[in-house]
């Protein structure tokens, strides 16, 4: 009886021991933690390695003397990585057939809005070149889709956003000591009277980035002028509208002063 | 080796005390046994011989202790069926041998019906007591399957959303939008029952289940996308206007919250609604000779509703019919399916994963995005 107790003792300790192993062995993380969590909450990519705080002086103060966000901090000084707060972001409609290969039969109505969402991509291919050719030295779509419910089956059109990534060109310029600079941006507007009669978004999103570039030799821009934040709606036919925000770096204000670094005390 | 016996004998009597506690307390098997154990326990009588109380109905608990009042209305969350002024009774005292899982059963035939031409429908003859029925939801989910090309489109969407999202771990849908079934227990013998089962929303199978002695004079089925009725006398006429029916003919199905039964706070309802369901009042009352707000019974979310009394005494429940070899008489869309029926490659997940992968050029991969460098 004594041994039977023992032996069934033995048995309940292993079986909960090993369960218990076992749920440990599960929880381990399957490779090592990310080394930082970007802002947005979610990992950076592997490129994204530099963080923020290892960029040279990575932390420009705004004309007021305020903080500027992490997210334009990087977009304005790091050109080597995708960052959301530099991209194009295109508004335009299209025809659905456009999207359709040679001798393919339209789907049924029903299907119109999801067919163009899996087709949106088709219509971002000409608009990378446009940034390459013009500022970008990297230029990629990151998002391509249809506008939900934008569909007009009577004239078989929708509307498509599409958004696009890029990095500007190695003549960004070589930046000035940022302490003693402070970080700028102004909204560039198309030019309403370039806006009308483009024949194809790509045209005006040419325009756009004319516009945004001429803003830059303007006496009021300061040093490193680069382009950020494009955007664009354009329609057939129609007036085509769109923005840019331009930033730049300006010699720090007399009334604000760098502040000395806080060290502890060489006394400790 | 007589020790060895008796300690066998010993374990077993422990370990058989414990399966046993565990069944007779209802609390402990529902967090440790599966529905489908539950079901079977149940099935087989076990639960009754080891004296553990059926289903979910503690001892000593009220029909009112499983209904919740939530903002879409009133919840049956048990065994409970909706009566009369939406009150709740006991399944087991107005239906017997009622089963809470046909979602496996199969009917043994299946007939389609179509919705009426125009808006008008056959009144009820004089002295017909109208049943009218209300339902939004069901927990009670079939394995029969309907749906159309907006069903797939809207299919497609979410799979090409949960492929750029997961890539090639998204998942296919697991069927299309299912029947739910809905029992209507008739107790009314006092005079031939008009039944207007009204669906709110989805495809519908209404379960009919009749006590002794009950007449169907017809049944009318409004609302929802598909509708349809089981275990009804092939003689009974059925008449059918879904929802798409109901907006093309102008009507506009609505009603004013009543008192809730739990606090018996009467809602306020804003003008708009009271308007609407005024407007539906009497389109209601010029067919059927009643108000929809007065005779509606059902809660938003349940799985049976009693038309009659409560039995009592010697008065009989309705009893049970299953949707197991049942006939069947519904509207479809313009797919069909029977789980386990269906022909490889011509299910719903199957024609979502082909439309996806054709408008995607063959190669799902180009749905992915989130390009960055």
């Amino acid at each position: 009886m004594l041994r039977f107790l023992i032996a069934t003792g033995v048995t309940l300790m292993l079986l909960g021991f090993g369960a218990a192993g076992w749920q440990y062995w599960q929880s381990l993380p399957d490779a090592p933690a990310v080394e930082m969590v970007a802002e947005t909450g979610t990992p950076p990519p592997a490129s994204a390695a530099r963080t923020a705080a290892a960029l040279p002086q990575s932390w420009p103060i705004s004309p007021t003397g305020g903080a500027v966000a992490v997210t334009d901090v990087r977009a304005f000084l790091d050109q080597d990585r995708s960052e959301p707060a530099r991209s194009a972001v295109i508004t335009l409609t299209a025809t659905l057939d456009d999207l359709l290969a040679e001798g393919e039969v339209p789907p049924e109505p029903v299907f119109s809005e999801v067919f163009g969402d899996i087709r949106a991509p088709l219509l971002a291919e000409g608009l990378c070149p446009v940034l390459t050719k013009g500022i970008a030295r990297l230029c990629v779509v990151h998002s391509a889709r249809v506008v939900p419910g934008s569909v007009d089956l009577a004239r078989g059109t929708a509307r498509f956003r599409i958004e696009l990534y890029y990095g500007l060109g190695p003549d960004a310029g070589a930046l000035p000591d940022l302490a003693l600079h402070v970080l700028d941006q102004e909204p560039v507007t198309i030019d309403p009277e370039n806006a009308t009669g483009h024949a194809s978004v790509e045209a005006a999103l040419a325009a756009l980035l004319d516009a945004a570039t001429a803003a830059c030799p303007a006496e009021e821009a300061g040093q490193a002028c680069r382009v950020l934040r494009l955007s664009l709606d354009w329609a057939p036919g129609q007036t085509a509208s769109g923005q840019a925000q331009v930033s730049w770096l300006r010699p720090l204000p007399k009334s604000l002063r760098v502040a000395p670094p806080i060290d502890p005390s060489p006394e400790g | 080796m007589v020790r060895s016996l008796v300690s066998f004998v010993m374990l077993l009597g422990i370990v058989l005390g414990a399966v046993a506690y565990v069944i007779r307390n209802p609390d402990l098997r529902d967090q440790i046994l599966p529905a489908s154990a539950t079901g079977f326990l149940r099935e087989k009588g076990a639960l009754a011989a080891l004296g553990a109380p059926d289903g979910d109905v503690l001892i000593g608990a009220t029909p009112q202790d499983f209904l919740i009042e939530t903002s879409g209305g009133l919840v049956a969350d048990g065994p409970i069926a909706a009566a009369g002024g939406s009150k709740p009774v006991f399944i087991k005292d107005v239906l017997s041998g009622h089963s809470a899982d046909p979602g496996s059963d199969i009917p043994a035939e299946i007939t389609t019906i179509r919705p009426i031409l125009g808006c008008q429908l056959t009144r009820p003859l004089g002295g017909t007591v109208i049943g009218h029925v209300t339902s939004t939801s069901s927990p009670l989910t079939l394995a029969l399957t309907t749906y159309s090309d907006a069903d797939l489109a809207a299919a497609v969407q979410d799979y090409v959303d949960a492929y750029r999202k997961f890539g090639a771990g998204a998942r296919l849908p697991a069927s299309g939008p299912r029947y739910q079934s809905h029992d209507v227990a008739v107790t009314e013998t006092a005079a031939p029952v008009y039944l207007v089962l009204e669906n709110l929303a989805g495809n519908r199978i209404w379960n009919i289940h009749l006590a002794d002695g009950v007449q169907i004079e017809r049944v009318v089925l409004l609302g929802g996308n598909q509708s349809g009725v089981a275990n009804l006398d092939p003689v009974v006429p059925v008449e059918v206007i879904l929802a798409e029916g109901l907006a093309e003919c102008g009507i506009d199905p609505a009603y004013v919250p009543g008192p809730s039964p739990i606090s018996g706070v009467q809602p306020t309802p804003d003008a708009a609604t009271r308007s609407r369901a005024d407007a539906y009042d009497i389109w209601f009352r010029d067919t059927f000779d009643v108000l929809a707000g007065e005779s509606r019974l059902g809660f938003a979310e349940g799985a049976v509703t009693l038309v009659g009394p409560v039995p009592s005494g010697s008065e009989s429940k309705a009893v049970y019919a299953s949707i197991k070899g049942a006939r069947v008489r519904t509207t479809q869309g313009p797919f069909f399916e029977i789980r386990g029926q269906v022909a490889a490659g011509q299910d719903f997940a199957a024609r979502v994963l082909m439309i996806a992968t054709g408008f995607a050029f063959g190669d799902l991969d180009r749905l992915l995005q989130g390009g960055t460098f």
